[in-house]
């Protein structure tokens, strides 16, 4: 089959037939160019990754919401409302901080998928509304940012939670502040009922701001924890096992890459039928690569 | 002809009139003495009126109306309360209305109601009943205090006149409960009248809410078994010369002992100086308890009970349960999820007579949880809803050790006795493995092993009030229709009774039923092990106690036997002092529904180490208690529960030794430090993922692909570009010439 846009093949001519050495050429160029459309194509879809995280994540974060919100007024609510501790990932509470305008339902554990959902209860601290230090951790830059604005709180700023144990209102005590090294950990138990609010300090993960609310009305009553929160639970590793999954869709994608390359130059009549058929593959294949990367990332990024 | 055929049909039509109104007078003749005798017979009588308990007579139906506790309400923590209402004598299958209503000017004009539902109504605040076919009615409701700022919604029930009330047990603002019989009223009426109602005020003591400033304010922490008795207390001490007030936070017994040691060994005056609890021979409470510096005095007497709200149904409507029979294997099979309804396979028994109550769906199997508790006639409810607690709590833990200590029962149900097919101990393994909490052997524990069960029907909530809301919501509304339930929860016998709940009657190990009665309860202490710190531990296993509660509850004060301030031993000497009056002296009249005069023997060692154990480092348990001067050790280990398992003992043997440091004899030097119950974490700053450079690494290699690609594809054209010229350039300047002319 004769290449149309190969150069060499229209302006040589068939004098270049004669040369041996020349033979190969349509084969490299060829090569060269589903290489070259390759790469392109792979740098589009890493960068495409971001526009994922800043603006896809966000979008999945408002479904998310609303379905966590539903579980509150349907039959399945009277679990979160029951004051049992739900287990991981359902609805555990509702957050509401006028100052910044964050209404959130928050979910039971702070792994990064659950954390995709919305604001999570960090397990292992004690339960929103008791005495002690309660742990809601939240993103910052992705998933709809949730806990982007927590720096702008200010000292009395009103925080509510509602939860299965009733409704309990904080007012901001301790502003946004970056945890500094030796430091006490944040998520550290305290004795007066309070709420630490946890984000990322940055778009890389390596640092942590919080915000501290103390509670200003009556406690609820709640077995404590009795072991400090696990390195998985603190919000600063992505999630594990899922670098497995990622390097395999990775190579799925890269491979439906090259082979849409490669229809496209084998299928030049029929390109629409190539569109039609590669297009919603490698959108598929790349969403699947872009969740598991996404769960790599520190879970309050 | 015709004439002689009219009279023929004359004195035919006067011959069947005859008979058809001598048929009349013989049934009627035969029926009036059958009929009177039957509603004389099938009406169950009122018992007399229940201590403060209010009892009135219902306007034209002959019936009697019991609400109780109506006098001396007292409100508990934040929780709103409940009365049991029970209705005698009333005509069977009358539609009958229950209110809670403004009665400020009692039932003329009619009362407003509360309407509708409020945050202060776990839930709905009227209810519809039938009432037996043996002139009863029984129900549970609310009576919450309210804020006058946020008053109820309210209308008159069957009309449309709307309004608003509050309750803040004023004398301005009496509420109460309306019991509206609509059918004596033609035609039928929801609307309350002095002719077909009857009201009931609800006696609210708000005292224990205002004791004055002078007071001593003796910090207690508690399990949740002494919350209900506190406020009676406070109220007492208010009124009395010394002015000495509880400041209760509810919590389980293992923080309450936790904080009480911190509190201790702190110094601190303001910090708490006593703890409650019911369960102090379990290993996570006795390792808060250091031997020789604490003392358990006994302050109070309950019972832990299976609270229930159940319902059976018939033709349509569910009707109230008053009473349930329970043996250890149902309520492992309840609790555990195992027993969900009253299908032939929950605790199965084989019946060829038949099955004597609905459904039958196996006619030669029948459930032993329905027959054991008589309902003739009716209906099983359809589904059962179990709520445990999600914290660790002394209940808890005796109720896993009746479970799993009961021998195999014979249940007794009507005139027969059926042995189950199997012990409690095995229904809970099997329940709780087929849940997904999969176990080797029965857990005698505190902490609920399916606290992680998340169903809604089997879900572990959060003290007693989080019990009741969880079962209520769950349940149907009683009268609603053949859609019924049975909800159970297992709690204090006070909070129960605070909370509306019927408490079960359990199978002890005698094979009797027993409810929790003062009788039943002192009958359960008589075979009790005394264990050496003072305490005691039921025995769950013994076959001739006929009378006895499986599970009595004896609740607790833990107190610092460490030398004190001499205010702060006084103030808890007089506090102590004053509670015991209640519980066991003077006044055990004031004791809430659900607590039992201390037995003789409990009240004389408990008022024995309030005068000689608190804050007295010498106390040696033994001066209360003689029987246990050869058990106990001379120096200061007395905290060795050796009655209830070897490993209990061998642990609290262990820490006399190991919680000085290791060092012997250190024990007695003072209390031993032990880690704080808020540690500081270190910091994890720098134990972040690598992953973290995820987003740079992402954009980078993009943006490196993107200008790889673009070299590649570039360099391809540049290098064509190089050979053509090169291969021009090596060509004849001539060729090149007509090529250039040419192009």
């Amino acid at each position: 089959m004769t290449d149309l846009l190969d150069p060499d093949v229209v302006e040589d001519g068939p004098a270049d037939l004669a040369d041996p050495a020349l033979e190969t050429r349509p084969d490299r160029r060829r090569l060269r160019v589903s290489v070259g459309l390759t790469l392109i194509t792979l740098g589009l879809a890493l960068l495409l990754f971001l526009a994922y995280l800043f603006s896809f994540t966000g979008l999945q974060a408002d479904r998310r919401q609303r379905q966590l919100l539903n579980v509150f007024t349907t039959p399945a609510g009277a679990v979160p409302l029951s004051g049992a501790l739900p287990k991981s990932g359902a609805p555990v509470a509702v957050l509401t901080i006028p100052a910044i305008g964050l209404d959130q339902v928050v979910v039971q554990g702070t792994s990064p998928v659950e954390l995709a959902g919305g604001p999570g209860a960090m397990p292992q601290t004690a339960r929103l509304g008791t005495k002690g230090n309660a742990v809601i951790a939240g993103r910052r830059f992705t998933a709809g940012a949730p806990f982007a604005d927590l720096t702008k709180l200010r000292k009395g700023d009103k925080v509510k939670v509602i939860s299965g144990l009733g409704v309990f209102k904080y007012r901001v005590s301790h502003t946004a502040a970056e945890v500094q090294p030796g430091q006490t950990d944040p998520v550290s138990p305290a004795r007066r009922p309070q709420l630490t609010l946890l984000t990322a300090s940055s778009l890389t993960g390596g640092g942590r701001t919080f915000v501290v609310a103390k509670l200003v009305s009556d406690p609820a009553a709640a077995k404590r924890p009795v072991h400090p929160p696990t390195a998985a639970d603190l919000g600063v590793t992505g999630q594990s096992g899922a670098q497995a999954s990622a390097i395999i869709w990775g190579l799925i994608l890269l491979l439906a890459l090259v082979g849409s390359i490669v229809a496209y130059q084998r299928a030049r009549g029929r390109l629409v039928v190539v569109y039609v058929l590669t297009t919603p593959i490698v959108l598929a294949v790349a969403l699947m690569f872009y969740s598991q990367l996404y769960k790599l990332l520190p879970s309050m990024i | 002809m015709r004439e002689s055929t009219l009279l023929s049909h004359a004195r035919g039509r006067r011959g069947a009139t005859a008979v058809v109104v001598g048929l009349l007078l013989c049934l009627i003749a035969l029926g009036l003495p059958f009929a009177s005798s039957a509603k004389a017979d099938t009406l169950t009588p009122a018992p007399a009126c229940p201590a403060r308990w209010t009892c009135v007579a219902m306007p034209n139906n002959g019936g009697q109306l019991q609400v109780g506790p109506a006098n001396g309400v007292v409100p508990v923590g934040g929780s709103q309360p409940w009365v049991f209402l029970r209705g005698y004598g009333f005509r069977p299958g009358d539609i009958i209305r229950v209110h809670y209503c403004s009665l400020t000017s009692g039932l003329t004009p009619s009362p407003y109601c509360v309407s509708s539902g409020s945050n202060a109504f776990s839930v709905d605040p009227s209810a519809t009943l039938k009432v037996m076919a043996d002139g009863t009615i029984a129900e549970s409701t609310q009576v919450p205090l309210n804020d006058p700022s946020t008053p109820f919604q309210a209308s008159v029930p069957g009309t449309s006149n709307n309004s608003t009330f509050s309750c803040d047990g004023s004398a301005a603002n009496v509420c109460g409960i309306v019991v509206t019989d609509g059918n004596l009223a033609n035609p039928y009426t929801n609307t309350p009248t002095a002719g077909n109602s009857a009201a009931v005020p609800i006696n609210y003591d708000l005292a224990s809410a205002s004791c004055p400033d002078k007071q001593s304010l003796v910090v207690s922490q508690s399990d949740f078994g002494i919350g209900p008795l506190l406020p009676t207390i406070n109220r007492l001490n208010c009124q009395g010369a010394k002015a000495f007030n509880f400041f209760n936070t509810e919590q389980s017994g293992v923080s309450a002992l936790s904080e009480l040691y911190n509190a201790v060994q702190s110094k601190d005056p303001a910090a708490v100086r006593v703890a409650f609890t019911d369960d102090p021979e379990a290993p996570d409470q006795q390792k808060f308890l250091p031997a020789g510096h604490f003392v358990l005095i006994p302050v109070a007497l309950t019972a832990t009970v299976v609270g229930f709200s159940s319902q059976m149904f018939l033709a349509g409507t569910s009707y109230p349960m008053t009473t349930y029979n329970l043996s250890p294997n149902m309520v492992a099979g309840i609790f555990t999820g195992l027993y969900t309804g009253p299908a032939p396979d929950t605790d199965p028994t084989a019946c060829d007579g038949g099955c004597p109550h609905p459904p039958c769906i196996i006619k030669t199997k029948c459930s032993l949880l329905q027959l054991a508790t008589p309902h003739p006639g009716f209906y099983s409810a359809q589904q059962f809803g179990a709520y445990s607690l999600a914290y660790q709590a002394g209940i808890t833990d005796q109720l896993t050790h009746w479970i799993c200590q009961a021998p195999l029962s014979t249940v007794p149900w009507g005139s027969t006795a059926t042995t189950e097919d199997a012990s409690a101990a095995e229904i809970m393994q099997q329940g709780l493995t087929q849940g997904g909490h999969p176990v080797s052997s029965c857990p005698m524990t505190d902490q609920w092993p399916a606290e992680t069960v998340s169903s809604a029907l089997w879900s572990a909530s959060v003290g007693p009030q989080g019990q009741m809301k969880a079962m209520r919501s769950f349940l149907p509304p009683i009268g609603a229709g053949a859609n019924s339930g049975s909800g159970f929860a297992y709690m204090t016998w006070p909070w129960a009774s605070y909370l509306g709940l019927d408490s079960a009657s359990l199978l002890n190990a005698s094979n009797t039923f027993q409810a929790p009665t003062t009788e039943s309860i002192y009958a359960a202490l008589k075979d009790a092990t005394l264990n050496p710190d003072g305490t005691l531990t039921p025995n769950y296993n013994n076959p001739s106690n006929t009378g006895a509660y499986p599970m009595p509850n004896v609740i607790y004060a833990a107190v610092s036997t460490d030398t004190m301030p001499a205010d702060r031993k006084d103030a808890l000497t007089a506090a102590l002092s004053s509670m015991l009056d209640v519980t066991g002296g003077a006044h055990t009249s004031q004791l809430p529904t659900g607590y039992v005069p201390l037995t003789p023997e409990l009240y004389k060692q408990a008022t024995a180490e309030v005068a000689t154990a608190i804050g007295n480092p010498n106390f040696k348990i033994s001066s209360v208690l003689p029987q246990l001067a050869s058990t106990t050790p001379t120096g200061s280990t007395p905290f060795t529960g050796g009655t209830r398992t070897g490993g209990l003992s061998a642990s609290g043997g262990a820490r006399a030794t190991t919680a000085a440091g290791g060092k012997s004899g250190k024990a007695a030097d003072g209390p031993v430090r032990i880690p704080s119950s808020s540690p500081r974490y270190g910091s994890f700053l720098l134990t972040a993922s690598s992953t973290r450079m995820l987003i740079p690494w992402v954009a980078g290699a993009g943006v490196l692909a993107l200008l790889a690609g673009a070299f590649v594809l570039l360099s391809g054209g540049l290098a064509q570009g190089a050979r053509s010229l090169r291969r021009r350039l090596s060509r004849s300047p001539g060729d090149a010439g007509v090529e250039d002319a040419g192009s």
